[in-house]
This record gives structure tokens, C-alpha cells and sequence, in this order.
């Protein structure tokens, strides 16, 4: 099983920069679906045939605060005009949309806000997204940001071969 | 995978009684704001017709109490559904409640400097519903927008089928809030009429709120314990549009892969459903994407098909758990629910029932959630004989 993290207060647009460069939406996101993208990037970036559009691949975050982070900032905004750029980005799940977007997955995806970091639920819950005959693999993400220069970014591709 | 109960809260009622003589009767739960503190004065508005403080009473929960509406709603619809289903406590069930907005309703009437969001987070609402009833070995809080509540029933429906769980408690809550009013106006897709799904002058949504649970079990648990089931969960999918955060395709990838794939886990062919509750917010974009997806589906054999967000709004996150309610009422007492604010369909958009008709013979219907993000569920549901 692959495992990628990204340190916290990393350079994210260094980083964007080194990994990506071709998807300026890159910089519309706010800091959870960057961390997101970026995790994706450093777990698929090399695989062959990586932007085929796909079914058999989930992708799954979890996070203990969600987009916390960029809510307050969509909530500054609301004192004067409420920014629909921010607004988009209020969802947790956004990130797995941005993740299945940028990599032509049609997969199951998933987001859920645990109270801390559950091993035991996290794997419970990635077994269950291989209960269908169709997922072979999975992007698993950990991304908590309650502030944007503070985080942690884990990240897995799990394939069903490494369930056991 | 067995139903044994059944919760629910929306604008057109509080509890399954009410609901149900609404549906019948298309009787819309639209209105100007009375309790959410918008500006927006006029804006229709699905708002469940109790106060903070009544719904508080309702619960036997001291008026001094600080909570969120998205619990209240939750405890209400959840004390309902346990009701029917029968003794639960010994069974130690799981909560699996789907919401995105959470305390939001709180955390926003705070002056900024005391505002502590994380306090009232999505996770924090599920709590505060599991600690009113004390009864939930676990808690689980998927936040996936307006697909939450449906993915809550899919994910209980594989804990019981993996055998991590017997019994499990699963669907929605939302409340309105400043927050994602003015979000989903930012977005330009909120129409300031009643709205029209499916209809050529269809301009937008309206949202609502509410909350609604199912008790899911095995029918072998069910039976064992005497309980009388209800309707049955018989399949479920979930797929990911991945075309725009907050848009659908136009043709619908998402919604068809999702429906194939409940139908395929059912076991059931196109034919076999008899009506379809469509997801239907009344935006352009939505209803003509999911129309696309329905005749890609079902060609010229279309069942009946309505969405019911024109009696509600759209009630977001618990959407899915409200509708599939919905569904539940309508195989139990035989009958279709009507889409409310449909004159004229729209070139290459499906025709919805416009009011409710008998269909004492549907046995299963399949039940659209899509939410931002790509993230969209169908759930199918079949009549208990």
C-alpha cells in the first residue's frame, strides 16, 4: 500500500508547482481539497494511463474539522458580498469532486468528519467501499486544516489486493 | 436489507402522519421566512412550522439549552422512527447521520471573536442526538451535501450486511442557515418563486429543512425480535459525476451510474420500478441532467416519476433520508406523491405526475440524492408484503 504525507506549513504551490503545473483550478481551491489534490498527485502522478476515465476506483477522505478553514473565510465575505468562490468550497466533500475531476473517476466517493483519527473505523469503512464488484483501488485521504498554514495530509492507495 | 421504522420532519410535517395527508393532498410547506433571521424577506422558504422553543418542548429539553436546530430536527425524526421499530437499547445501534450544515445556525449568531465553529460542528449535531437517546454504540456523521442523508442509509445497509452492526439508525438532518442560503444565492440557483422542477420556467431551488431516519436491520434480526417490517432497502449506488464541482453533467453520467448500480445490487431490471422520486431541485441545470440520465435509463418505458422538493424545497443534506421516507409512505398507502409546480415540460425534459395519483401495485421504486461535488446516490426501496 502505498502512503504519501505532506508536512504541515509546506510550500503548497512549490509543491504544485513540482507535482502538477497544468491545472490552474489548482489555485481556486482552498487549503483541504489543495491538500487533497496534492496527496492524489504523489499517490497516481506516475501510474500508466492515469487520466483514462475510470469506475473500479473510490475515493475516500476523512478529516476531523472538514473545510472548517475556508468556512471562516466564506463567512468574512458574507459581511460584505457572500463569494460564491468560496461558498463552492464550504463541503468537505468537495475534495473527493476535485480529486474524481482532475483524475476522470466515476467511482464511489466519500467524505465523513470523524471526532479524531479512528484506525479501526477508517479501515472498517474503506473495506466497505470494496463490497461492490466494481472498485479494484482507493484513494484514501486524512486532511484536517483548521487553519490554512496548519495541517495533516496523510495519504493511501489501497487496492483490493491489499485487504487480505 | 430490512426497514423496521421510520422517521420524519419537513416543512409539510412533523411526524409520518402528517406528512403522509400532505403528500396525498400536495399540500406545499413553502412560505416567507418566519424563523431564520434573513434579510431576504420574501424568499420562499421550507421551513418546518415549529419554533426553536416549541420543538425544545416537543422534546422535554430545558429552554436554557443551547443546541442546534439540525439536532433538534434529528431528535425528533429518530425518537419516531425508534417508536416504530420497536426496543432498540439492547441492541446497541449505530447513529449514522448525514448533514453539512450542522450548528451552523448557532455558530453564526455568535460575534465573530466568540465564534468557535468547531464547537458546533457537523459531528458535534450527531452527538448531540446520540446523547439525547443514550442508546448509539457508535456515531458516524458523512457529509457529502445533498447526497449525506442517502449515503447514511447506504453505509448502514453494508455495516449490516459486512456484520459489524445488527442494528443501525441512519439518515439526515439539516436546518437553514444564514450561511448556505446566502451561499446557494451566491451560486445564482435559488428561485425567488415557489419552484418548479422539471417545469420550462423552472429558475431554481428553494431550500428547506429537515430530518428524517430509518431503522435498518437484517430481516432475519427483524423477524427474530417480532418486529413488523416496513419496506425493505434492496439496493443502493453511488457514483461521481466528475464534471464540475457544483453542476451536473449533461448527460447525467453520475445519476446513471449510481441508479444502474442499485438496480444491478437489487437484482432488478428497469421494468420493475414503478416510480421514481426523482432528485429534482428545479434548477435548469439539475433537472435537465438527471432527465437525460432517466431516459438513458429507461428509454420510452419511463415510470411515473415526481420530485417532491416542490412541497419541501430542498431540504439538502437530509434530502435523501426525507424522500426515501417519502418513498416508504407512498408503497405503504399505495399511492404516488405529486411534483408540485409543473405546468410544461422543457424540450428534452421528462414529464413528471403533477398530483398524487393511486398506484396500489408499484412494488419498487428507486429514490434520487446528488450532491456537490459529483456525489450522487440512488437508493432503491420495495414494498414489505
Amino acid at each position: 500500500m502505498k502512503q504519501v504525507s505532506i508536512p504541515s506549513g509546506a510550500n503548497l504551490t512549490a509543491l504544485y508547482r513540482e507535482l502538477a503545473g497544468d491545472y490552474p483550478k489548482f489555485f481556486k481551491m482552498d487549503t483541504l481539497s489543495k491538500l487533497g489534490f496534492l496527496l492524489t498527485e504523489m499517490l497516481v502522478g506516475e501510474e500508466a494511463d492515469r487520466f483514462r476515465p475510470r469506475e473500479d476506483r473510490a475515493v475516500l477522505v476523512f478529516s476531523r474539522e472538514g473545510c472548517v478553514a475556508n468556512d471562516r473565510h466564506y463567512q468574512d465575505s458574507m459581511a460584505d458580498f457572500p463569494s460564491p468562490g468560496l461558498f463552492v468550497y464550504t463541503l468537505p466533500n468537495i475534495v473527493s469532486g476535485e480529486i474524481a475531476i482532475r483524475n476522470k473517476y466515476a467511482g464511489e466517493t466519500s467524505a465523513y468528519v470523524l471526532e479524531e483519527y479512528d484506525q479501526k473505523l477508517v479501515d472498517a469503512l474503506v473495506c466497505q467501499a470494496f463490497q461492490d464488484p466494481v472498485t479494484t483501488s482507493a484513494i484514501v485521504i486524512w486532511a484536517d486544516c483548521p487553519r490554512d498554514d496548519a495541517w495533516e495530509a496523510l495519504g493511501w492507495l489501497v487496492k483490493k489486493e491489499d485487504l487480505g | 436489507m430490512c426497514i423496521s421504522g421510520c422517521g420524519v420532519v419537513s416543512a409539510i410535517g412533523v411526524g409520518r402522519r402528517e406528512t403522509l395527508l400532505s403528500l396525498k393532498e400536495g399540500r406545499r410547506g413553502l412560505a416567507p421566512a418566519r424563523y431564520l433571521p434573513t434579510t431576504h424577506k420574501d424568499l420562499p422558504l421550507g421551513e418546518v412550522k415549529r419554533s426553536n422553543a416549541q420543538l425544545k418542548a416537543l422534546l422535554g429539553i430545558p429552554e436554557s439549552r443551547v443546541v442546534s436546530r439540525t439536532s433538534f430536527l434529528a431528535m425528533l425524526a429518530v425518537r419516531e422512527a425508534m417508536q416504530e421499530a420497536g426496543e432498540l437499547g439492547v441492541y446497541r445501534p449505530a447513529f449514522i447521520s448525514g448533514t453539512t450544515v450542522g450548528g451552523m445556525d448557532i455558530s453564526e449568531q455568535m460575534a465573530p471573536e466568540e465564534r468557535h465553529p468547531e464547537q458546533w460542528d457537523c459531528g458535534a449535531s450527531s452527538q448531540a442526538v446520540a446523547d439525547y437517546f443514550g442508546c448509539f454504540s457508535q456515531v458516524i456523521t458523512p457529509s457529502t451535501a445533498c447526497s449525506s442523508a442517502a449515503n447514511a442509509l447506504l453505509l448502514g445497509a453494508r455495516l449490516i450486511k459486512a456484520g459489524r452492526c445488527d442494528v443501525v439508525v441512519a439518515g439526515g438532518s439539516e436546518c437553514l442557515s444564514l450561511f448556505h442560503l446566502n451561499g446557494f444565492r451566491s451560486l445564482m440557483i435559488v428561485d425567488a418563486e415557489p419552484c418548479r422542477p422539471f417545469d420550462v420556467t423552472r429558475a431554481g431551488l428553494n431550500l428547506g429543512e429537515g430530518a428524517a431516519y430509518v431503522v435498518l436491520e437484517s430481516e432475519a434480526h427483524a423477524l427474530a425480535r417480532g418486529a413488523k417490517p416496513q419496506a425493505y432497502l434492496d439496493g443502493w449506488g453511488n457514483a461521481c459525476d466528475a464534471y464540475h464541482q457544483t453542476a451536473s453533467s449533461p448527460e447525467g453520467e453520475g445519476a446513471f451510474l449510481a441508479m444502474t448500480e442499485a438496480l444491478r445490487r437489487a437484482g432488478l431490471k428497469p421494468a420493475d420500478i414503478g416510480y421514481i422520486n426523482a432528485h429534482g431541485t428545479g434548477t435548469p441545470n439539475n433537472d435537465e441532467s438527471e432527465s437525460h440520465a432517466l431516459q438513458r435509463l429507461f428509454g420510452a418505458q419511463l415510470p411515473p416519476v415526481s420530485s417532491t422538493k416542490g412541497l419541501t424545497g430542498h431540504t439538502t443534506s437530509a434530502s435523501g433520508s426525507i424522500e426515501a421516507v417519502f418513498c416508504i409512505l407512498a408503497l405503504q398507502n399505495g399511492f404516488l406523491p405529486g411534483n408540485a409546480g409543473f405546468s410544461t415540460p422543457f424540450e428534452g425534459g421528462i414529464v413528471p405526475i403533477r398530483e398524487s395519483i393511486p398506484a396500489p401495485d408499484v412494488q419498487h421504486v428507486l429514490c434520487n440524492a446528488f450532491g456537490f461535488g459529483g456525489n450522487d446516490t440512488s437508493l432503491l426501496i420495495s414494498k414489505a408484503l
